[in-house]
């Protein structure tokens, strides 16, 4: 029981510390989404791909792992390489947080295919997060 | 007897609102036998001196990557990927830092109220892969995936 509390609270500590991280993660992870698709669409090896990003196949496969993150010279180059455009969405997530907010436990903005949250308020959740998931042992004994 | 099966978000409740896809419903459950190891794989240490004990944040990143993937509806090799598409079993891969450790999961295609979505299980963890290859270590993870009884209700 306390190892799964302590498990907790680190989760929750590891949260609140690397927020941006995970924010640039889950950008990071869609981008390589969408540029995996393509490049599977057209028949482009990942040796190609890094070629047009100007980095080495190990540091791509990073990348892929999010261990790295990319950065906008290799989007750049493969925007070159390949002849296409990366779409820029910026929207106010502000006034959209202070309509949902009430119905809906973070702001939202909505892109093409996504819908992408706010992180400053999953931080503020996060005490929360650690007593429901503390409670939640207790719980699942009860299965 | 069917396996009982728990959200993600029940696990990790601020998960619940951290990525949803609207092109395709997708829910990610974790087998109730599986929440404890689960979640100290996720707070557990490597293998390796470069990875601090109590350090989570490797783990959560990946998981976080992970997830955003599985809720994509889509399959990335690096990190979530397709291991027997007839079955429909996936493995969730946590590669570096002195570890090989895989999620192996279940898909199945459910309807509900609100239509058409899916749902994925993440129902055996395989710890310390050796090779790239697949052995019969991991066939037997696979087989063993499959053999449990796990359906849209439970």
């Amino acid at each position: 029981m306390s190892s799964t509390v302590n498990i907790n609270e680190l989760l929750g500590k590891a949260i609140a510390k690397n927020i941006v991280r995970y924010e640039a993660i889950v950008m990071n992870t869609q981008l390589i989404i969408e540029i995996d698709e393509y490049r599977k669409k057209h028949g482009i090896t990942k040796k190609q791909l890094a070629e047009a990003a100007g980095v080495n196949p190990a540091y791509l496969s990073q990348v892929y792992n999010s261990n790295k993150l990319i950065n906008l010279s290799m989007l750049a180059g493969i925007s070159q390489k390949f002849n296409i455009r990366f779409g820029l969405d910026i929207q106010d997530i502000s006034k959209e947080s202070e309509i949902k907010l009430d119905h809906q436990s973070f702001p939202l903005y909505e892109t093409k295919k996504t819908k992408v949250y706010n992180f400053n308020e999953f931080t503020k959740e996060l005490s929360g997060t650690l007593k429901q998931c503390s409670d939640h042992k207790k719980v699942s004994n009860g299965y | 007897m069917c396996e009982s099966t728990v959200r993600i978000e029940n696990i990790l409740p601020n998960f619940k609102n951290v990525f949803s896809n609207s092109k395709e419903r997708v829910e990610l459950f974790v087998r109730v036998s599986l929440v404890q190891d689960f979640l100290e794989l996720l707070g557990g240490k490597g293998d390796k001196k470069g990875y601090i004990e109590g350090d989570v944040s490797y783990r959560l990143s990946k998981f976080l990557a992970v997830y955003v993937v599985v809720m994509y509806g889509a399959y990335q090799d690096a990190l979530y990927r397709l291991e027997s598409s007839k079955e429909r079993v996936t493995a969730m891969k946590f590669m570096d830092k002195g570890f090989n450790d895989r999620l192996y999961c279940r898909e199945l295609q459910c309807r509900d109220g609100n239509g058409e979505y899916r749902k994925v299980i993440i129902s055996l963890i395989h710890r310390k892969k050796k090779t790239d290859s697949m052995s019969y270590k991991e066939k037997n993870a696979i087989e063993k995936v499959i053999s449990y009884e796990l359906d849209c209700e439970h």
